[in-house]
């Protein structure tokens, strides 16, 4: 089995305690290589530094949105977990990040 | 005499090759009159069928999505300036900025689910400039939450910060209705 882990400390902003908006979402995405590693390994973790007060799915819905279309809700919790020792606790951004990536293909998809 | 009269054939054949010529080109004129009409009158009654239909449209999204839908949205705004004014405490502990901030969310997920996400049955951008106007929002919200420079228990100082946060969105989303054309 194949590991990988992204520390999303590499990626914050500096004194920042927050991880929103949509360009910051593509910037981590392409910056982490996480669409490529989520083809090389069999599960990836993400690190969340303990100090951090928000996750917004703004940030989210872009810094996933790859994987999450290409693995679906299961998949990517199988696939995907996140290390989060902090106050801040993710679920309820995570699948509101999902549920907004998921809505929006199956909005832009031809009807049958 | 002869002369003369060669002279005076030669100007009525004239006159009438002359007038045969200018009946020739006001028949083309007329000819180019109707058939310029007709197209013209195909287009205004095209453009006056797509009129039409966007004004079905317009009216059918006016029902059926933005009338039933105005008491929410002023509700998700006061809503939203009730959650956020928690802030306005002295010391307010790390704990406490994580549940507003976490409150402010999920206003805005329920007021998505209730209402904005209905917007992409009736046009995909709309629905998007609908959604960037709420992240935005709430992104710059959460930013000023956890910015440990600001002192926003002063009421000068969050209205400055916050509140016109929330007034500039909603006049956004409220702008972003009243130029929709139905396209």
């Amino acid at each position: 089995m194949k590991n990988a882990v992204i520390d999303l400390e590499k990626f914050r902003t500096k004194g920042s305690r927050v991880f929103t908006g949509r360009d910051r979402g593509i910037e981590v995405r392409n910056a982490s290589r996480i669409d490529q590693l989520e083809t090389e390994v069999d599960f990836i973790s993400i690190i969340i530094p303990t100090d951090i007060g928000s996750i917004n799915p703004s940030f989210l819905e872009e810094f996933l949105f790859n994987v999450v279309n290409k693995l679906k809700a299961d998949g990517f919790n199988k696939k995907i977990s996140f290390q989060n020792e902090g106050r801040y606790k993710i679920l309820s951004d995570l699948n509101e990040a999902i549920e907004r990536i998921l809505r929006e293909e199956t909005a832009l998809s031809p009807n049958d | 005499m002869s002369i003369s009269l060669f002279i005076l054939l030669s100007i009525s054949e004239i006159s009438e090759i002359a007038n045969i010529i200018i009946a020739f080109f006001n028949l083309l004129f007329a000819g180019y009159i109707v058939f310029y009409q007709i197209r013209k009158d195909r287009k205004d009654k095209k453009d006056e069928s797509i009129q039409q239909e966007r004004n079905i449209k317009l009216q059918w999204f006016k029902e059926l999505i933005i009338s039933p839908n105005i008491p929410n949205i002023y509700h998700f705004y006061q809503n939203l300036e009730i959650l956020v004014g928690a802030i306005l405490v002295k010391d307010l502990s790390e704990q406490r900025r994580i549940e507003i901030s976490d409150s402010i969310k999920k206003e805005a997920s329920q007021f998505r689910k209730s209402f904005y996400d209905s917007l992409n049955v009736v046009n995909t951008t709309l629905h998007t400039n609908a959604k960037y106007n709420m992240d935005t929002l709430i992104d710059s919200i959460v930013n000023k939450i956890f910015d440990s420079n600001l002192n926003l228990n002063d009421q000068v100082l969050f209205d400055k910060e916050i509140g016109n946060l929330i007034i500039n969105s909603k006049n956004g989303l409220i702008q972003l209705f009243y130029t929709y054309t139905g396209d």
